[in-house]
């Protein structure tokens, strides 16, 4: 005796890839860097044309700090660790 | 003292008397402080995280990096001692190394004596006021090297 059974497949949501969570580089104002080296550095690490480095190094000067950068933070700790060796202050931050 | 740019992007230091010489060997003295030249990576490294492991695998690279910078200094004073050189060269294949040197006995100097928090008159302390002269001198250099080597605008 064949019983017919029946099978209900349930679909089951697609695991949401999520999206990997954003890192800001943040570089901070100190007393004795000079604002056209700071300029240089922002240009030289992270390839900026004169005018947005510029923008960003007055930031840092008039604000105290500075987000320069965005992104993954495997990333975002290499150009951190680029910043450390021509000695600038500089960190990373979840960005919101 | 002299100091001319040259249009090879060089800066061409002429030591004129032993004064001169000394002028540079503060530059050791001075980045060094009394902390040493560690000091500066354990400092950047207190911005990171303790996720970021920043002193097992960053502060080590950071701390031989700053050392190199010294050892230019170093060797060139060697070389005005052994070899009675009277001139320093700073080009474009050293300028990294001397801008990092000199810029680290800033550091170190501005840590120590916080002069922008200081009210310079005839009565701060001598000590004070010739660390501040050679602070002013450090900065004029890396200002050369910016304007002339670096060609920052």
């Amino acid at each position: 005796m064949n019983t017919a059974t029946q099978t209900t497949i349930q679909k089951q949501p697609k695991a949401q890839t999520k999206k990997s969570q954003p890192w800001n580089v943040v570089v901070f104002d100190d007393p004795v860097n000079l604002m056209n080296y700071v300029t240089m550095v922002f240009k030289k690490v992270f390839g900026y044309p004169t005018e947005k480095a510029e923008k960003m190094m007055m930031e840092v000067h008039e604000q105290g700090r500075s987000i320069v950068w965005t992104g993954g933070r495997e990333k975002a700790e290499l150009y951190t660790q680029q910043l450390h060796t021509w000695q600038l202050r500089a960190s990373i931050e979840k960005a919101t | 003292m002299k100091i001319s740019p040259t249009s090879d992007r060089e800066l061409i230091i002429e030591l004129e008397s032993a004064s001169d010489a000394r002028a540079f060997e503060h530059i050791l003295a001075d980045a060094r402080g009394s902390e040493g030249v560690d000091h500066l990576a354990q400092t950047l490294s207190g911005f990171m995280d303790a996720d970021s492991e920043w002193d097992e695998w960053v502060v080590p690279e950071l701390k031989e990096g700053y050392r190199q910078q010294l050892d230019i200094v170093e060797k060139t004073l060697s070389d005005i001692r052994n070899e009675n050189q009277t001139k320093i060269c700073i080009d474009e294949d050293s300028v990294e190394l001397w801008y990092g040197a000199i810029n680290l006995a800033r550091l170190m100097l501005n840590e120590r004596y916080h002069f922008d928090e200081i009210e310079f008159d005839e009565d701060t302390e001598e000590v004070i006021q010739l660390a501040y002269m050679r602070d002013q001198f450090y900065t004029a250099l890396l200002s050369l090297m910016l304007d002339f080597i670096f060609m920052v605008d």
